[in-house]
Formats: structure tokens, C-alpha cells, sequence
């Protein structure tokens, strides 16, 4: 028996239509990052500044931090494969 | 950032826009005539506010719980004063009861559709518009402070 409240869209607007999103949660980091950067490049830049300087810049930062993250993932997916594969070690 | 200290006298409206900025975010800077960043600034941290509200509805404001995340997401201004306001009308009693195999009721303190990743983005995605926010409202007083309150005029290095 369980309780379960009614849906209201205030309470549960996203999460209630779509229940697997919980399996893609980290794709909610992607806006963040670049709401993150967007911001971090406006207040950098000099407020004459074109806003399409101020968008070309987030872009570049943002494709920066992408790769930079495939790279560190890439490398440490290696590093568990060998590890545990190769080296026998307790990684799991 | 070619214009010296030439303006260092204070003004009253400049510590109002400061005020401004941090009830509506980004409205600081166009109050000073900065309309292009203040736009920008204000679109995008309305839309990761709104879009952790999305996510995780009104618990993404969970101030009994998750108290220093509250105090990131205060600095967002208005939109987290609004959420604080109304979410002890929308969520009166946040706890859900269970029959466990053995029988026995079972008092959770969230509901049992809780879905605890999501609701740590939602929280994150506001609590991070607050910092971003945070970071609005220091570019516009370092602005302030240092006097230098010009930027409709564009110095001939920063065309480029």
C-alpha cells in the first residue's frame, strides 16, 4: 500500500511525464555549464563587447570543457580497464 | 576597462541597482545603462532558475533540508524568495507512508516517486543561478567601487 500523491505539475512538472530521467540526469549539466559560461564570459569581457564575441567565446569554453571531460573519462575508463583487467587490481 | 577613476564620487542609484540586481537578476546592470549584459545576464539565470524548478518542481527549493543549498539559492532574488514562499502552501506534509513486506507502516520522508538524482540537479541548477547571480552582482559593484560606471562607451581595444 502506498500512499503516493497525485501528480500536480508544480510539484512534479518534468520528472512525472518523463520517469526515466532519472537515468539521464547528467544530461542537465550540459545547460548548466553553458548558462555557467555564458555568465562567466559576459562578466569577463569588457561590456563593449559584441554579443556575438560573448557567444563565440561561451562556445569555444564550452566546447573546451567538453572535450577536456571526454579525455579525463576516456583516460579513466582506460585506467579501470587495465587495472582490472590486466593488473588484477580490487577496483571493481 | 580604459576609463579611469574619473567618476569616484558615489552614487545613491548605483547602491540601488546593486539592491535591484540581487532581487532581479541582471536588472542592476541595465539600471546603470549596461541593457546588452543585463539582458544576458538575466535570461540565463532566470533559465537555469526555471529549468531546476523543471526538473525538480517546487523540492528543488528544500529549505528544512537542504539549508546551505537555500542560502546559494537566496542570492537568486526574487524567484527562490517566491519559491520559499510557496512551497509550504503547495507541500503541506512531505512524507508518504509505505506497507513494507513485513506489514508494518513505514513513514518516509519523501514521496515514494522520488527520484533522487534529478532532485540534486533541480537543487544544484538553483543553487548555481544564485552563485552566477552572486557573480552578477560583484562585476557590478567592482564597477561601481573602482568609479569606472561607462560601459555604453566602448574603448577602441575592446572593438576588437
Amino acid at each position: 500500500m502506498t500512499t503516493a500523491t497525485p501528480w500536480i505539475p508544480f510539484i512534479d512538472p518534468l520528472y512525472a511525464v518523463v520517469p526515466h530521467l532519472s537515468q539521464w540526469w547528467f544530461l542537465g549539466l550540459f545547460p548548466m555549464l553553458v548558462a555557467i559560461l555564458v555568465v562567466y564570459r559576459t562578466v569577463r569581457l569588457p561590456p563593449s563587447s559584441s554579443l556575438k564575441k560573448i557567444f563565440i567565446s561561451s562556445f569555444w569554453a564550452f566546447l573546451i570543457c567538453v572535450v577536456a571531460v571526454a579525455v579525463i573519462c576516456l583516460g579513466l575508463l582506460l585506467f579501470y580497464h587495465v587495472a582490472s583487467r590486466h593488473l588484477s587490481l580490487p577496483l571493481g | 576597462m580604459a576609463a579611469t577613476t574619473a567618476n569616484s564620487q558615489s552614487n545613491p542609484k548605483e547602491y540601488v541597482a546593486l539592491v535591484l540586481g540581487w532581487l532581479v537578476p541582471g536588472a542592476g546592470h541595465i539600471m546603470l545603462g549596461d541593457r546588452k549584459r543585463g539582458i544576458i545576464f538575466m535570461v540565463f539565470i532566470h533559465l537555469l532558475f526555471f529549468a531546476g524548478l523543471l526538473l525538480g518542481g517546487i523540492r528543488a527549493l528544500d529549505r528544512p533540508r537542504q539549508q546551505l543549498w537555500d542560502y546559494a539559492q537566496m542570492v537568486a532574488g526574487w524567484p527562490s524568495l517566491v519559491g520559499n514562499m510557496v512551497r509550504p502552501q503547495v507541500i503541506k506534509e512531505d512524507v508518504a507512508v509505505i506497507r513494507k513486506p513485513d506489514g508494518k507502516l513505514q513513514k518516509l520522508h519523501h514521496p515514494p516517486d522520488f527520484a533522487p538524482q534529478v532532485q540534486e540537479v533541480a537543487t544544484t541548477f538553483c543553487g548555481v543561478a544564485g552563485m552566477l547571480n552572486l557573480l552578477v552582482l560583484v562585476d557590478l559593484f567592482m564597477w561601481i567601487a573602482a568609479g569606472e560606471w561607462a560601459p555604453v562607451t566602448p574603448s577602441p581595444g575592446d572593438a576588437t
